[in-house]
């Protein structure tokens, strides 16, 4: 009897012995793979700001104002393009609503569809178009491998 | 196979009987401490949270880039940001060629000069700085060359991604990253905190409203040959500045001379003498005294003349004017008039509420004081009504002009984005939260009565060229001779004006100036505020009125257009 309950302690013993060791083992790796990855986190927020610094440059007001004049066939809207809510858009007046409208917009909608005048010249809409030999070939199997950061960096430069 | 008993028998089986008992009582001992141990990992396994704060211990979030916190605008957009930027210093002593390390170098930063960083190469000290914020790419080849005496020092540049937009109310910081001038100095507190690199500073400006005043001002200023023009665009509910310009303006990337023209920023800095513009606040405390009704006529027949000084109407009309002809048609006479009615006293205490003799109030320093007059006697006191001899700067002009048309209130102009959810007092923001908590100077039946008068001064007078399809845009123009050396110039003006739309229910003030603008052909060779500035304003309004969701309105009738007896 004795023998059957102290193997079985034994065995207890060496089992919990075992979990605890594997369970610190796995901790300690969880927690380097932790430190990892908030390190990485700040890096990749560092490479973030510079993405969004570069996007706030390239989004400046008046560059994109001369990009959409020459690629887009749009033009900045005008007052009577805009109705604040349905009956506004009726066109008539002296009419009774069947029922309170749902539609009180929140942001203006278009009300007319604006009148696009072609004009006798700078009608066509032209891309810019490099000339063959300049075309950059990106090679896609090294910007596939890697991270987010590595693929940045990569991109700007930025060191490690 | 048989199990046997064995049996032992007399004193010693007494004996191990007893041990037997004894050890019952330790057995009961670590069964209990155990199974209280087991009790106690369970309940932390299955209930108990993961307490936080040891986890968190190895992971303080210290920012790479941290030294200066964002700014952004209202809606978000980068309009000042910190990128790494490493300095390239060398250690002479690693050094082993220095001609040919210097040739390298030269090759990666072509703008330095050759012998400098030779003579740094060679020296005998142990470490000196060769180029301050290398660019990315400059960071990367220098790292390719691979000598082990050239060393990259982390460091971080303050960065403007909107280029000149805006530069006058970011300011900008010098070398070591220390601000000099705008929000980057007044909220340098903030902006230099550490601990808060993930809690940018919003502000009230609006960049795309900010690129239309810029542009408009910039096209107006070169069509007109102009020295300069300064626009500003404020929410009359709130005070928030959506747009403040001044040109020429300066670009905080480049290089900066603090003294150069450019640095100035017109809005806060410089205090103009606003002329007609200035009418409004006559007319609005005549009203508010009672010493006048819309209907009163007043003599404008002739010159006034008013000790040896004689005051001429610009567009006479020669006969008896109601008041809201005196504003429509800006008639210096009678606002004349009007101020002797009111009364010195009046006027100095009425003009002191609306913040004129105090510096303008927004967060931004080299605010300058307004100029008063030396002596208030009568004579003042009727220039001053048509504003000449007050010199005040555009931003007073601006939160006076939203007072008179929100209802009342005086709200001081603020640059930082007012949400209902933000914690004011961590800004050192005033803890209004209502328009109602401001303290009213004019009565609301007078404000109301104004709004109808600035609308008629567009629609029949000077300001005509403000109007827009769509919307009720109402205003005064201004124009201004400028005193050089102490001598009021007739060719050197400054020409503004002062708008708010839409009237029937005010929601923004666009102010455009023009400092000696030059007449051209197709204004007459007239450079006035109806002809120069107003065709600003109106394009401003045009372009962000459907921007920021004004809603446009069919033409209602304007009160009191009865009163106008003759239209133009």
């Amino acid at each position: 009897m004795i023998k059957i309950v102290a193997s079985f302690f034994v065995l207890m013993v060496m089992i919990s012995a075992g979990t605890v060791y594997s369970l610190k083992e796995t901790t300690e790796r969880l927690e380097a793979r932790k430190t990892q990855l908030s390190a990485k986190i700040l890096k990749d927020r560092a490479a973030i700001k510079v993405l969004r610094a570069e996007m706030a440059y390239l989004s400046q007001p008046e560059r994109l104002q001369k990009l959409s004049r020459r690629f887009l066939a749009l033009s900045p809207s005008r007052s009577y393009q805009m109705a604040d809510n349905i009956t506004s858009i009726a066109g008539r007046e002296n009419f009774k609503l069947a029922a309170f409208p749902v539609d009180e917009f929140p942001v203006l909608m278009p009300q007319e569809k604006p009148t696009f005048q072609k004009k006798k010249y700078n009608t066509q809409v032209t891309l810019a178009s490099y000339p063959e030999k300049k075309k950059m070939k990106i090679k896609n199997s090294r910007l596939k491998e890697g991270n987010f950061y590595e693929r940045i960096s990569l991109k700007l430069g930025v060191d490690e | 196979m048989r199990s046997v008993d064995l049996h032992i028998e007399g004193s010693k089986s007494e004996a191990i009987e007893v041990a037997r008992n004894r050890l019952i009582v330790p057995v009961f001992l670590f069964v209990l401490g155990f199974s209280v141990l087991i009790v106690r990992l369970v309940s932390i396994g299955l209930f108990e949270d993961i307490s936080d704060q040891i986890v968190q211990v190895h992971s303080v979030n210290v920012e790479i880039v941290r030294e200066r916190v964002d700014i952004l605008d209202r809606n978000g957009a980068v309009m000042a940001t910190n990128l790494p930027a490493p300095s390239l210093a060398v250690r002479p002593r690693l050094i082993t060629d220095a001609q040919e390390t210097v040739d390298k170098i030269i090759a990666v930063l072509p703008e330095l000069n050759r012998l400098t960083v030779l003579n740094k190469l060679k020296s005998s000290r142990h470490f000196l700085y060769i180029k301050r914020n290398l660019s990315p790419k400059q960071v990367w080849k220098i790292n390719a060359l691979g000598y082990p005496g050239l060393i990259l020092e982390q460091a971080e540049k303050r960065v403007y991604p909107q280029g000149k937009l805006a530069s006058h109310v970011l300011g900008y910081v010098d070398m070591d990253n220390k601000p000099q001038a705008g929000v980057e100095k007044f909220f340098n507190d903030h902006l230099s905190n550490p601990v808060r690199s993930n809690d940018p500073l919003y502000l009230s400006l609006d960049l795309r409203v900010q690129h239309i005043v810029r542009q408009e001002l910039k096209f107006a200023m070169d069509r007109f040959s102009a020295k300069a023009a300064a626009g500003i665009v404020m929410d009359v509910k709130t005070g928030e500045i959506l747009a403040m310009t001044s040109l020429p303006d300066f670009d905080g990337n480049g290089s900066i001379h603090p003294n150069a023209p450019e640095m100035k920023n017109r809005n806060i800095l410089e205090p103009y003498e606003m002329g007609s513009g200035f009418k409004t606040f006559t007319v609005a405390m005549a009203l508010d005294s009672g010493v006048i009704k819309l209907s009163d006529e007043i003599d404008a027949t002739i010159p006034l003349k008013v000790g040896r000084r004689t005051i001429h109407d610009d567009h006479a009309k020669n006969r008896f004017l109601s008041v809201p002809e005196v504003y429509t048609y800006s008639s210096n006479i009678g606002a004349s008039l009007i101020a002797r009615r009111v009364g010195i006293d009046y006027q100095k205490a009425y003009l002191e509420r609306l913040g004129m003799f105090d510096k303008p109030v927004i967060e931004l320093s080299g605010r300058s004081r307004p100029i008063l007059p030396n002596r208030w006697g009568e004579i003042q006191s009727m220039t001053v009504s048509y504003g000449h001899g007050i010199a005040v700067t555009p931003l007073h002009l601006v939160t006076g002009i939203a007072a008179v048309v929100n209802g009342g209130r005086l709200i001081p102009a603020t640059l930082i984005r007012k949400d209902s959810d933000l914690d004011s007092e961590s800004y050192g923001m005033s803890t209004f939260s209502h328009e109602d908590d401001y303290p009213r100077v004019i009565s609301a039946e007078t404000s109301g009565k104004m709004r109808h008068l600035m609308r008629l001064a567009v629609q029949y007078g000077s300001g005509g060229n403000a109007q827009v399809e769509g919307y009720r845009v109402g205003g005064k123009t201004g124009t201004a001779e400028k005193v050089v050396n102490g001598v009021y110039s007739r060719d050197e003006k400054i020409t503004s004006f002062v708008g708010v739309f839409p009237m029937d229910n005010p929601k923004y003030v666009i102010f455009a100036m023009l400092d000696e603008p030059q007449g051209i052909e197709e204004t007459f060779y007239k450079a006035t505020g109806g002809w120069a500035a107003a065709p600003v304003a109106g394009q401003i309004i045009s372009r962000i009125g459907p921007m920021l969701g004004v809603v446009p309105h069919k033409n209602i009738e304007t009160k009191y257009q009865d009163l106008i007896l003759v239209k133009n």
